[in-house]
């Protein structure tokens, strides 16, 4: 998985809270994106395994809003997530210091 | 707000159109999901002047468009053996060809009516010169076209 900017947000915004499910217009407001970003983001997603949706039953509020779909992390997305973010706040950390990483394959 | 408002309206057309690319088991599902959040995008409380409300709906659906393209292309949407096939192809290039060949039946219609304008010293002579122009270019754009989709047939011929 390559963590773009936009990822890395919907990432955020998912593991702020793993138990919460997040429908597309919440998730669009809470990690600043576009729907034409989202969207194909959130299926590619769930291509992986790491995004699962399910759509809330027929609301019983007066509104008559139709019902909507909701996205959460699985499991292993939390897992995965969790340690994508890491790796890239511990690049940003060492490039922050100055310090190299090491390339592929070098001795450590 | 059971009230549709236009912007609304017109996302939904927009959604509708837009869906009809997918693949016919996600089609209604997308629709469905894209669709259901446009009310809360139009009463967003956050969006204080409705104009603004309208205006991030009809955002919302232009996004849509683009992630269907996004979508069409990831999950290769028309692959070859599901695609309807049609009973005749319409090839590239077909429009430009049709618009060259009346072109050049309106300047030929004119020149008979005005033969002094196609004249040597005629002051129109120019202008007709790149009218003439015009409909070579696109012949030659509807040659090309023509030629690149017979490449394209050929190649999905060749490759099942």
């Amino acid at each position: 998985m390559k963590l773009t900017g936009p990822l890395e947000r919907v990432l955020r915004v998912f593991l702020a809270d793993v138990s919460a499910r997040r429908y597309g217009y919440d998730l669009m407001k809470a990690a600043k994106l576009p729907s034409g970003t989202l969207y194909p983001m959130l299926a590619r997603l769930a291509d992986q395994g790491l995004v699962t949706s399910e759509w809330e039953p027929q609301p019983d509020d007066a509104s008559g809003r139709p019902p909507r779909k909701y996205y959460e992390l699985t499991g292993e997305g939390i897992r995965v997530a969790r340690l994508e973010l890491a790796q890239a706040s511990g690049a940003g950390r060492s490039t922050a210091h100055g310090t190299a990483r090491p390339a592929h394959g070098s001795a450590q | 707000m059971t009230r549709r408002l236009p912007a609304q309206r017109i996302a939904e057309h927009l959604i509708r159109r837009a869906c009809r690319h997918l693949p016919g088991d996600t089609r209604d599902e997308r629709y469905r999901e894209w669709t259901a959040e446009l009310p809360a995008i139009l009463h967003d409380h956050d969006i204080r002047a409705p104009i603004l409300g309208s205006a991030r709906t009809l955002s919302y659906a232009i996004g849509i468009v683009r992630s269907t393209r996004h979508l069409r292309g990831a999950a290769d949407i028309y692959p070859r053996d599901t695609r309807q096939p049609a009973i005749f192809p319409r090839p590239d290039g077909v429009f430009p060809a049709i618009a060259a060949v009346a072109l050049w039946f309106t300047l030929l219609a004119l020149g008979t009516a005005f033969p002094s304008a196609f004249s040597s010293p005629s002051p129109w002579l120019p202008l007709v010169l790149a009218a003439v122009f015009v409909p070579g270019l696109l012949f030659v754009i509807a040659t090309v076209r023509f030629v690149l989709w017979l490449r394209r047939r050929r190649r999905r011929t060749l490759d099942p």
